[in-house]
């Protein structure tokens, strides 16, 4: 019975959904986004969480359009309870929600990619290392299209038609670099969450304690290391 | 003045920065400006020639003179360069924002699109009006690959469908009230008529669309 197992994998996946597993991929991934979004340069991209998570939003998907049609067919033979449609209808907001964060996710990335252009294109060009980890393939290949879009409406527009010396987009001028970087001295809120305390030196010898579950306002460039290894978190 | 073209160009830009569409694009300035940036390269040219070719019979006063013009005229045309660019990125900027809201562009001043109810995640100066004839020639082809470049970003993420609404979702299902008349739409749960002033109660993921282009309003 095709119908019945899908609809026994459902009640475990309810079942689950209480549980702990389900309630940690939430929430890392509303603590992925977050940090995504305060954060003002582009994060090493979660891929593991990410795969997770969309391969269960197109399961859940799935699941939920073969219990419609389930509950379609039987709808006269009265095993189906109005509870059943509530059922669906809390999943189907429950993907709404997830789906949510991870399209928040993304798009805060293209637009970081969008912004700092050329700033990334040199990051990911120059080191093996962070390219495999920062990007994703295909924000990778996003970024390198986005730029040869942009690279030849600025040729076709202006470049070609000026003094060849001046057609360089990457000039430092007066010590004004014309690559635009992210911020990293920008003030963000954190939260932290490891148990000892961290201490981190700043300018004429003083310190700062991080204790946990206190909450600071700090220079990005400060606890960038600690929010990559999920010591401390934006919000 | 030499710049006063290229600052014209960027009080532009600047006014356009804050509106929610995308003005005409200022040919004849951006021509003027390339015009005096070339005038400007020539001039340095010539004076450079002239630097190496007679570096004897001129006193020391005149040097100082073509050395001092010879450095405003390159400031000039950089200054010139990049008033250009940050007026053409701006634009392509607002070009990007409207891309990704799914909406047709318009052909034409004649036809006045509806304006669209403002949504809460875009600010006021979120690009929502683009008239095609607005563009130069190459701006629309740029705004061709960037929607190109989008449809397939997107056909990567089909579960996610990554121009959807960016604020949160409260509920799958959403009361609508129709903003203008256009024709028979098929759901999921049966098919509804657009009329204009009439409401719906509908679910929220079919009619995202229609209410990004204008058909309805979110109640």
């Amino acid at each position: 019975m095709e119908v019945d197992d899908i609809l026994r994998n459902f009640d475990t996946e309810v079942g689950q959904r209480s549980q702990k597993p389900k309630v940690d991929l939430y929430t890392s991934l509303s603590r992925v986004m977050l940090n995504e979004r305060m954060a003002p340069e582009i994060l090493p991209y979660q891929k593991d969480l990410l795969d997770e998570v969309l391969s269960r939003i197109t399961n859940q998907q799935q699941l939920l359009l073969d219990s419609h049609e389930y509950g379609d067919v039987n709808i006269d033979s009265g095993i189906i309870t109005s509870d059943y449609k509530l059922q669906l209808m809390i999943m189907e907001t429950d993907i709404e929600r997830l789906s949510y964060l991870v399209r928040l996710y993304l798009r805060v990335r293209l637009s970081k990619l969008e912004t700092f252009t050329i700033h990334y294109i040199r990051l990911t060009g120059e080191r093996d290392d962070t390219k495999a980890t920062l990007l994703s393939d295909e924000e990778q290949e996003y970024l390198t299209k986005y730029m040869g879009l942009l690279q030849s409406l600025y040729n076709n527009s202006i470049l070609k038609k000026i003094p060849r010396e001046l057609t360089y987009l990457d000039e430092v001028e007066s010590d004004i670099s014309m690559v635009t970087t992210p911020d990293v001295d920008e003030m963000v809120f954190i939260k932290v969450l490891r148990d000892e305390t961290i201490t981190i030196p700043l300018e004429d010898e003083d310190e700062l304690q991080l204790e946990k579950d206190a909450v600071f306002v700090v220079k990005y460039g400060l606890i960038s290391g600690y929010l990559n290894i999920g010591d401390v978190i934006l919000i | 003045m030499f710049g006063d073209q290229a600052n014209k160009l960027v009080l532009d830009a600047h006014r356009t920065s804050n509106l929610p569409e995308i003005t005409l694009y200022q040919s004849d300035l951006v021509d003027d400006i390339v015009k005096e940036t070339n005038d400007l390269g020539r001039d340095v040219d010539y004076i450079t020639e002239q630097q190496r070719t007679n570096p004897e019979g001129t006193s020391a006063e005149q040097i100082v003179a073509l050395e001092c013009q010879l450095f405003v005229a390159r400031l000039s045309m950089r200054r010139n360069k990049r008033c250009l660019l940050a007026h053409q990125k701006l634009r392509a900027d607002k070009m990007n924002e409207f891309a990704w809201l799914n909406i047709d562009p318009s052909d034409s001043n004649s036809t006045p699109q509806p304006s669209l109810t403002k949504t809460g995640a875009l600010g006021s100066n979120y690009t929502t009006r683009m008239i095609l004839d607005n563009l130069s020639n190459q701006e629309q082809e740029y705004f061709k690959q960037y929607s190109q470049l989008l449809v397939d970003m997107k056909s990567k993420y089909v579960d996610i469908d990554l121009s959807g609404d960016l604020e949160p979702p409260t509920s799958i299902f959403i009361d609508v009230r129709v903003l203008k008349d256009g024709g028979e739409v098929q759901t999921e749960y049966g098919v509804f008529n657009l009329i204009k002033d009439s409401q719906f109660y509908v679910r929220k993921s079919d009619v995202e669309r229609l209410i990004q282009q204008g058909y309805l309003e979110e109640l």
